[in-house]
């Protein structure tokens, strides 16, 4: 009768029809702007190769799937399970405690309960049990088992591409289930049809065409390296001319291509310039292996693996001894946690050793690849640099570990250690906020995408939060990080959340307070801004 | 006894009723979750929505002006606006405070007094939806920031778009 009263109108919604229904019944995903990703074109699966290549739109009714899809997936599954013994016994051991349920950064911003990780996989699981478990063929629903029909595909697709495979669920998790694995494969599964992401596979296209995943050309990088060159003339009265596919240098430079032409990425790129040139460091850059991230890494494994190799294989065509790798996150992850499984340890390159220090760099004996943080660590450590670190006063830093880096391969101390001695004000955020219990970004695993802007911003809530606190309570102006995808990530996560708060690589520190042989006197940054004390009146 | 009187001493009560109102517009499998109040960090929508709550509420018992209320009504909506709410869920929670006030004071409040505040904490509900707007046209900035900081620096460096340079105005 009449009119609702406004709170009936708004519990009408949420209090009464949707929670009372299981998991299982809360199908189709309704695909709503902000929260999905645009489908793959069909030319860049194309190029590399991927099954059922076509443009897809997600809020079509057809995704133009093969007839047979539904045995594509089952059989997928089933490959899976008999060639990655993990993925098998993740599908198997979950006991659903719930310790994982509250530690995913989409969960705590969403409240979504298909975001809990332990849900998430469930959605796989279902199916998994549906097909390959006696119960699950038994008991049906009663054994926690589900049909695949398309509605189950789909909310696979939505909930499997919201999951930055971070891992800090597997971190709390009493089996060591990592959710994350669990995430790939079934990227993987979706790959099988065609069921990418744009944002993704036109990277991975673009990287295994040109190098990386802007598709930018060899003469385009050298003009963006020399036009970087220009502005650090200008601000330091150095003149530096990068090498680059230079046969026979001691060292391969591999950074992720965000930093050689997005902002702040490039005064990052700015910064290994000059600290390169100070060292006299005998490298070179690469036209061809231009680029550290690998999205293939976010389509399978075999994607990863073929981007990956043309890192090596440039290596081996100049020559040089060892790998030095920029500051990038999942890179990291993909050189030390799969390389050898791809490839095996690496026999044409020599132990890294730094040329500088002689520090030898025996995490790396196997990989032959060295940090860009373990490297400026230890030249300072040694006293090699010399700074005058009030060019960094006007900064309140604070430092935001990148999962794949910190929680992924245990890097805590070298970004901080190099962050301390570059800059005076330094502030921690709280500790079950950093470290490995770092909150992600939230656009990890190529979920960086423009139009899932909204699903960006409460995925990165969590990390936001306690960024807001620093903020406010030590005035922290300035997030540090040291990863590709943070420095393109965290800058509109902060406009959102806390505006006032600006983002930096940690070498782009390291360059604006390291005093250079017979540079004049700095009146700029490198974002040319002038230095403390140095602004026009 | 006023209404203030009467909504300071049942202040407990009304925070914790809006709080879980509020809490409920959120999907029954996470409800639990998000109702702890005190992890700041590890539960953000819960710890926050709470602080918000009392602090409104505290701020009705104190007369302030409006104001006062604009922080903690941005603290939830900023919140709402990124999440699965259509815009009126994502601003209504104002209605919900007023049940929670309703509910716990009409037995005892006079009935003019009670009609007089109800009308009032109406007027966060307009307030509310400016809040909602300037977060939602944020993050159409956000967008074309992003896509801005993607390409602007190349565009300049190749010479296909070119800026009045700051040093020829200090010149004329």
């Amino acid at each position: 009768m009449g009119l609702p009263r406004p709170e009936e109108l708004i519990s009408d919604v949420n209090l009464k029809k949707m929670p009372s229904k299981a998991w299982m019944d809360t199908l189709p995903v309704e695909f709503k702007p902000g929260f999905y990703c645009y489908g793959a074109k069909g030319k860049n699966l194309e190029y590399v190769g991927f099954p059922n290549a076509r443009d897809f739109h997600v809020t079509d009714p057809d995704w133009k799937l093969p007839e047979d899809w539904k045995k594509t997936v089952i059989e997928g599954i089933k490959q899976r399970i008999e060639r990655f013994r993990t993925f098998h016994v993740f599908m198997d051991i979950c006991v659903r405690c719930g310790a994982c349920a509250d530690k995913c950064h989409f969960f705590i911003g969403t409240g979504d309960p298909k975001n809990m990780p332990v849900l998430r996989a469930e959605l796989l699981r279902s199916v998994y049990r549906k097909y390959f478990t006696s119960s699950g063929k038994i008991f049906g629903r009663n054994g926690g088992a589900r049909d695949l029909d398309l509605d189950v595909l789909k909310e696979l697709w939505y909930y499997f591409y919201q999951c930055t495979e971070c891992r800090r669920c597997s971190l709390f998790c009493p089996y060591g289930i990592d959710t994350a694995e669990i995430t790939i494969i079934a990227r993987e599964l979706l790959n099988l049809l065609g069921l990418n992401t744009d944002w993704i596979s036109g990277p991975v296209a673009n990287c295994y065409r040109t190098g990386n995943h802007l598709g930018i050309e060899p003469h385009t990088m050298k003009s963006t390296l020399e036009f970087m060159c220009n502005d650090i003339e200008d601000i330091t009265g150095i003149r530096i001319e990068p090498p680059i596919n230079k046969k026979g240098a001691e060292i391969l430079f591999v950074t992720p291509s965000g930093d050689l032409f997005a902002d702040p990425g490039i005064y990052n790129c700015m910064g290994y310039l000059m600290l390169f040139h100070e060292l006299g460091l005998d490298y070179t850059w690469s036209t061809f292996a231009s680029e550290g991230g690998n999205f293939g890494f976010f389509t399978s494994l075999e994607m990863a693996k073929r981007l990956h190799s043309k890192i090596y294989e440039e290596a081996k065509r100049l020559g040089v001894k060892w790998i030095l790798g920029g500051e990038c996150g999942h890179m990291w992850r993909v050189w030390h946690q799969y390389h050898n499984t791809w490839f095996g340890p690496v026999d044409f390159l020599e132990e890294p050793v730094s040329p500088i220090t002689g520090t030898k760099f025996e995490h790396a004996k196997s990989n032959k690849i060295v940090h860009i943080s373990e490297f400026t660590a230890d030249l300072i450590k040694h006293g090699i640099l010399k700074f005058d670190k009030s060019r960094n006063d006007n900064l309140i830093v604070t430092f935001h570990d990148s999962c794949n880096v910190s929680r992924g391969m245990g890097m805590f101390e070298e970004p901080r250690y190099i962050i301390k001695n570059v800059c005076n004000h330094f502030y921690e955020m709280p500790d079950e906020t950093i470290r490995e219990q770092t909150f992600c970004c939230g656009s990890g695993s190529g979920l960086n995408a423009g139009e899932i802007m909204e699903q960006r911003m409460r995925g990165g809530f969590p990390r936001a939060n306690a960024v807001r606190y620093v903020h406010e309570k030590f005035g922290v102006n300035l997030l540090a990080n040291i990863c590709a995808i943070d420095r393109a990530a965290l800058p509109p996560l902060m406009n959102y959340w806390v505006p006032g708060v600006r983002v930096s690589g940690v070498t782009e520190l390291v360059a604006n307070a390291m005093i250079m042989k017979g540079e004049k006197e700095r009146e700029m940054n490198l974002r040319m801004e002038p230095l403390p004390g140095k602004e026009v009146e | 006894m006023s209404i203030n009187n009467l909504l300071s001493k049942k202040r407990e009560n009304i925070i914790n009723k809006a709080f879980d109102l509020i809490i409920s517009t959120y999907p029954e499998q996470s409800r639990i979750f998000l109702k702890g109040k005190n992890k700041k960090f590890t539960n953000p929508i819960g710890y926050t929505t709470n602080l918000s709550v009392e602090q409104i509420i505290d701020n009705i018992i104190a007369d302030a002006d409006i104001e006062n209320f604009i922080s903690p009504l941005e603290n939830i909506i900023q919140i709402r606006a990124v999440q699965d709410f259509t815009p009126s869920q994502a601003v209504g929670f104002i209605f919900l405070i007023k049940k929670a006030i309703y509910s716990t004071l009409h037995k005892e409040a006079d009935s003019n007094d009670l009609m007089e505040l109800m009308s009032r904490i109406d007027s966060l509900a307009l307030v509310a939806f400016d809040i909602f707007m300037k977060y939602r046209e944020r993050i159409y900035d956000i967008k074309a920031k992003e896509l801005m900081d993607r390409t602007w620096w190349l565009l300049k460096k190749w010479n296909i778009v070119s800026e009045i340079d700051d040093k020829i105005l200090e010149t004329k």
